[in-house]
């Protein structure tokens, strides 16, 4: 019965009025940063941290965690009504998201990824009462080398999800890994692509990358196309039809499954739960077709996905102190503020800290739901002002939360250059979110490479001597090859039209 | 249609370039070896298949038939943006939020098909009043308001306003820790 105990010494702590009160702060700041494009959790946590020092530590993190799954929340409700991800995790929402909203199923996309992520909520928290040991126990395991393969996995799911040429997603997968390399290198300490720059040896941030290639390239787009955007988005009922519900709900299941699970890996994190939910989807739909052009389950599935790695994704930092994303570094940053080392002797030591945030998740996770479904009118109103008028606004809150990172107005610039970039890219009919993720991954990736490399003394062979990383491998060779078929077939059947 | 101004084409190019560039920028970079790589490795290793990649989407481009062709882009929207982000960034650090605000935004508004002097200057205030608090106020963001000279007079004005919020919300929080300490308890 250490369980039921366990849970009522969270349900002791976060049931106070003080913490319900920051639990419920932090989900209003979470999803208004969410909403708001070109602010994301890391810019808004960062610049609560030094706050964060006058509260008890149990209500700091509460705090903290709340605003983090509420901008997943948040993000999702603009990546389906304006093609804006508020974060990595919600990009692939957009694909399909966006494309309800323009179907007219706005309504029903926002109430699918609600209820999406809310179960996905309730059954992650389960998973880390239930599993937190034995879940750490398996993440232990892992080396540099399937770490390694973990992310070369993720990577070919990322190009999975580019609708064009497979061969120009790979490009912008590297693209994005040779980007991600600029900054100081972990092991020797060399700078590489740093030009003498000095806010370069830190690597190229998420942030101003993500603000250029996605939201000021789409401002542009929509400047050119000279239509106000709005007006196309119709929200309509918020209840999904029989048939929408019918196809979300096995699509929540698979997704909430993947996404604890990748939830738990160091690296993994709810960016890669999305794109991979998202990837399964797509290969196991009987129409793979009506994928980037309103699929329902395109959006429950990396929805479910995204939240369940939300909250797996505290495993790792509440038992073994390792942050999996920029996020949690940020939180393991305000535990230690609070004179707490993350660490294993978390759970014995501060028992009521510990479950208490655990309890506190689904707490939050249903007022989530409770504050939102309502709200999604008052959103919805934001869209009805005129694309003239919301054009500027995006642009000065990337500016400014642009700025807000380091207080440099170099990540300004990037904005703008990036911007570029995405744009001439976006020209080009190469896709932005494979860039990304190579972006992100790169570096750990490189990191791992070379830490498996060292072990096994130069043999290449390591990644297919140990069961987990061949596995991993296995499953990526063949995504690779399942993915060149249609695309041989198609060039094939385009040549065959020209010559007939 | 021009065989070399296919999508495919460039963009293929676009990558051998970049490729290329990571390759003359990284130069000095050392190589190392597969036990001991060094922090050029990994780099040239990506920049090879960059390069490689490139290069097979462009012949695949200029072999195939029917390669989709590149559009013209057109030029106002792209460059004002930009324009008025570099513009933003130069003039924040010196001269404040506002200054900055306003001539990022008549920049960017320019670039839409749609001028409307009145509109621009209406939503000018709106964004400035919503930023201030949001950024200012709201998170306590170190940033100048309107400097005049070296002094942010924009900031001494307001000043008054924002301890006036912070003192309403010092005192509703403590309201609320009132009401909850008769409710938790604790």
């Amino acid at each position: 019965m250490d369980l039921l105990h366990n849970l009522a010494i969270g349900l002791n702590t976060a049931m106070t009025f003080q913490n319900l009160l920051y639990a419920f702060f932090g989900c209003m700041v979470g999803t208004l940063i969410g909403v708001l494009p070109g602010i994301g959790p890391v810019a808004t946590i960062a610049m609560l941290l030094p706050i964060t020092f006058h509260l008890p530590p149990t209500a700091a993190l509460i705090m903290l965690a709340g605003i983090y799954y509420g901008a997943a929340y948040g993000g999702s409700t603009t990546s389906i009504l304006v093609n804006l991800p508020g974060e990595s995790s919600s990009v692939v929402t957009c694909l399909d998201g966006y494309q309800m909203a323009r179907n007219g199923r706005a309504g029903a996309a926002l109430s699918i990824s609600a209820i999406g992520s809310f179960f996905a909520g309730t059954v992650g928290t389960i998973i880390i009462v239930v599993f937190a040991e034995p879940l750490t126990r398996m993440a232990q395991k892992f080396g540099p080398a399937d770490y390694c393969s973990l992310m070369a996995l993720g990577l070919v799911a990322a190009v999975v999800l580019a609708s064009g040429s497979v061969l120009k997603a790979i490009a912008m997968v590297f693209f994005g890994l040779l980007f991600g390399l600029v900054g100081t290198d972990v092991n020797t300490g060399a700078q590489r692509f740093t030009f003498d720059i000095p806010e370069l040896s830190d690597g190229i941030d998420f942030a101003p990358v993500a603000m250029g290639l996605f939201g000021i390239a789409e401002i542009v787009a929509n400047l050119e196309r000279r239509m106000s955007r709005s007006g196309a988005i119709k929200v309509g009922s918020l209840w999904p039809t029989r048939e929408e519900a019918r196809r979300a709900w096995p699509a929540i299941l698979r997704g909430t499954a993947i996404g604890s699970i990748l939830g738990v890996l160091p690296g993994g994190g709810p960016t890669l739960g999305a794109f991979s939910a998202y990837t399964l989807e797509k290969k196991i739909s009987r129409t793979p077709q009506i994928f980037g052009k309103g699929a329902v389950e395109g959006v429950a599935a990396p929805e479910s996905a995204n939240n369940a790695a939300s909250q797996t994704s505290f495993i790792p930092m509440l038992t073994l102190g390792i942050p999996s994303n920029a996020v949690m570094a940020l939180m393991v940053g305000a535990m230690i503020i609070q004179g707490i080392q993350p660490g294993p002797e978390v759970m014995t030591k501060k028992p009521d800290l510990f479950w208490g945030m655990i309890v506190s998740m689904w707490i939050g996770n249903l007022m989530l739901v409770i504050i939102n479904l309502p709200m999604i009118g008052m959103w919805v109103k934001l869209l009805t002002v005129p694309y003239r008028f919301l054009a500027p606004a995006i642009l000065l809150f990337c500016c400014i939360g642009a700025y807000s990172l380091q207080n440099s107005t170099f990540h300004v610039i990037q904005v703008g250059l990036f911007g570029v970039l995405g744009y001439v890219l976006a020209r080009l009919g190469c896709e932005g979110a494979p860039f990304l993720l190579g972006l992100v991954l790169g570096p750990q990736m490189e990191e791992y490479f070379r830490r498996a490399m060292l072990l096994s003394r130069g043999d290449p062979l390591v990644f297919v001597q140990r069961p987990i990383s061949l596995g991993l491998l296995i499953a990526t060779a063949v995504l690779l090859f399942l993915m060149a078929l249609p695309s041989i077939k198609k060039a094939r059947q385009e040549a065959f039209q020209e010559e007939g | 249609m021009h065989r070399f101004l296919t999508k495919d084409f460039l963009s293929g190019l676009l990558f051998v370039g970049f490729g290329a560039a990571a390759l003359w920028f990284g130069r000095h970079l050392a190589m190392g070896t597969a036990v001991r790589m060094g922090p050029g490795y990994v780099p040239h290793m990506l920049a090879y298949i960059m390069i490689g990649l490139g290069l097979i989407i462009s012949v695949v481009a200029l072999v195939s038939a029917n390669a989709e062709a590149a559009d013209m882009p057109k030029w106002k929207p792209i460059t004002l943006v930009t324009i008025g982000i570099f513009c933003f960034a130069l003039l924040f650090e010196r001269m404040g939020l506002l200054p900055a605000l306003v001539v990022l935004i008549l920049i960017a508004s320019l670039g839409g098909e749609e001028f409307n002097l009145l509109e621009v200057i209406s939503n000018m205030a709106v964004l400035a009043l919503l930023s201030i608090l949001v950024f200012w106020v709201g998170l306590r963001m170190n940033i100048g308001i309107f400097y005049v000279g070296s002094t942010d007079v924009g900031a001494i004005v307001l000043e008054p306003v924002r301890s006036g919020i912070y003192a309403l919300f010092d005192l509703l929080s403590g309201l609320f820790q009132f009401i909850g300490s008769i409710f938790g308890g604790r």
